[in-house]
């Protein structure tokens, strides 16, 4: 295995084209990835991140060799300036819990009343942490200790476009229609994801999140 | 100057050299699953790879509208009005009748044309993924356009026309050609053949893959199991995952403390002792160790391979996985620059 380890990072060669970085200080990971996206790193294809991990994927034509020197590189100098680095939108979403098909059931896990977890919900202010696992879909946390649930034994064939949900350290807007076994507490109206946009996530890593209850709800 | 799809058994997947920086979206990267097939494609017909060739499996029918030049590369053989086309790239008069089959080696081969097909693209690329639900899918009985008419006294068109009429379709040597694997304990250059592959079974396909930063949380057993088990493809691969026949001998119950990024060619493990070979259309983040990724060659051997065939793990170092790399793409190459 082909691994370049210093202080700051390991970066490991995992596929002939793709490398993974993994940065010590995990709180830079969004930092290091949309430095990465917005470098002008040669044949560099895709860049994809998560919590501890960011994937490089290169262009058949690039040279292995420069990956370790190149990162070095942009990583070393974009510590000194990190701070500046991060421009990071605070979104506030509307939450309509009328549509919260787990919120009784949750709120009895959790040992509070379906008030008392609304309004725990309306306080929390999430950063967003990872974008995958399907378009738009963004995994915002870390969730208090009280409100972290394991996610349902048996997960739902059909959870509609725009459902807030909860599961483990997590929560998420559904941005389409998709099974999933996370614990439904609301409906945002907002859409999160639109394919035609140049910027087609509205959440993007290092974000902020907080709910208000929609007016209807 | 097109073609219309008449029939089809699987509809065919429009594909092009893949996405460009969607990972932040959670958008899969997509592409032709044989690699090596869409390039002695895209390559025959001296086409740049941004342009956009059909992946099918199953048979196939076209109706050519216009005259074109068409490239069959891959697992294919095509008959123009019931008689065998002899070889890779032709060109094509309206009212011609294609029948295209697959080989019994394998099931996935790549129709390309002249100056690339013309198809609706999202961010930048023609490659559709159907569960994310956007990019462009050919219908039956849709007319596909290329992106310019032909013109007979094109020089280089005829130069492709001259190189490609006497290539094969499908490339032999991807399937007998032998990785460089490595011992389990060295990690060096092996000439060897992996112990424990039983003798005289040709129908056991390797597939070389490398051993990445998660190999040491699976235990010697496991690992010892996972380099000589065979494995059975099963009916519910696809182009997000291969799904393998389940070995309960590799069976875990390590839990990732987070989800984490997939890697295309990625070896998940359920903790139920599935193994999953992470295919082009995969989400971007997944739940499960990885014994290690599954390399381009061995990508474009799993890409031929159907349902019921068996196929054994055999491991590769990186460096000589990425040699081999470029030796193949040289070797296509120079079988396009040649003509014959």
């Amino acid at each position: 295995m082909h691994t370049i380890s210093n202080t700051e990072y390991d970066l490991v060669w995992v596929g002939e084209q793709c490398w993974l970085l993994t940065p010590t200080d995990k709180n830079l990971i969004p930092i290091y990835a949309q430095s990465l996206r917005q470098s002008d790193a040669p044949y560099l294809e895709n860049v994809t991140s998560c919590f501890t991990h960011i994937l490089l994927e290169f262009s058949l034509d690039y040279c292995p060799l420069d990956v370790p020197d190149y990162c070095h590189q942009l990583l070393s100098q974009l510590e000194k300036t990190s701070k500046n680095h991060q421009s990071c939108t605070t979104h506030t979403l509307p939450i309509d819990f009328s549509a919260g098909l787990d919120l009784e059931e949750l709120a009895a896990t959790c040992g509070l009343s379906t008030g008392q977890l609304q309004k725990d919900i309306l306080n929390l202010e999430l950063v967003v942490m990872v974008n995958g696992f399907a378009p738009g879909f963004s995994y915002c946390g870390e969730l208090p200790k009280a409100l972290q649930v394991p996610r349902r034994a048996t997960p739902r064939v059909h959870i509609p476009a725009g459902s807030v949900a909860i599961a483990d350290k997590y929560l998420a807007v559904y941005p389409q229609i998709s099974p999933g076994g996370w614990h439904i507490i609301g409906h945002c109206s907002q859409r999160l994801f639109d394919v035609t946009a140049k910027q087609p996530n509205r959440l993007n890593l290092g974000d902020k999140i907080s709910f208000y209850e929609a007016e209807d709800s | 100057m097109s073609i219309l799809l008449t029939k089809y058994v699987f509809p065919p997947v429009f594909v092009d050299n893949a996405r460009k920086f969607v990972g932040q979206f959670g958008v899969t990267k997509s592409g032709p699953v044989d690699e090596y097939h869409f390039l002695y494609n895209y390559t025959l017909l001296d086409n740049p790879p941004e342009l956009s060739a059909l992946e099918c499996i199953g048979p196939l029918e076209l109706t050519i509208i216009e005259p074109i030049v068409l490239a069959f590369t891959g697992s294919c053989k095509v008959f123009i009005n019931g008689q065998l086309l002899q070889g890779a790239v032709g060109l094509f008069e309206p009212g011609s009748l294609l029948d295209i089959h697959p080989l019994q080696d394998g099931f996935r081969f790549y129709i390309g044309c002249y100056s690339g097909f013309t198809a609706d693209a999202v961010f930048h690329s023609n490659n559709a993924v159907p569960r994310e639900g956007f990019g462009p899918t050919p219908q039956l009985n849709t007319v596909i356009h290329p992106h310019q008419t032909i013109s007979k006294t094109d020089s280089n068109l005829q130069n492709v026309l001259n190189k490609g009429t006497f290539k094969p379709h499908f490339l032999n040597f991807l399937l007998s050609v032998s990785p460089n694997v490595t011992t389990d304990s060295t990690e060096g250059y092996c000439s060897k053949q992996p112990k424990g592959l039983p003798g005289g079974q040709q129908d056991q396909v390797w597939i070389p893959f490398i051993k990445n930063f998660q190999y040491e949380v699976f235990t010697f057993a496991q690992r010892y199991r996972f380099l000589n088990e065979v494995f059975t493809i099963t009916p519910e691969s696809n182009r997000m995952g291969y799904r393998l026949e389940q070995h309960a001998g590799l069976s875990h119950e390590i839990v990732l403390e987070n989800s984490q990024v997939t890697i295309l060619g990625g070896l998940q493990i359920t903790p139920s002792g599935q193994t999953i070979v992470l295919m082009n259309d995969k989400q971007t983040v997944g739940g499960y160790p990885i014994m290690g990724t599954v390399t381009q060659l061995g990508r474009a051997r799993l890409g031929q391979l159907s349902a019921g065939r068996q196929i054994r793990f055999v491991a590769q170092d990186i460096y000589s996985a990425h040699a081999q790399q470029l030796l193949l793409r040289a070797r296509i190459e120079y079988l396009c620059a040649t003509e014959v």
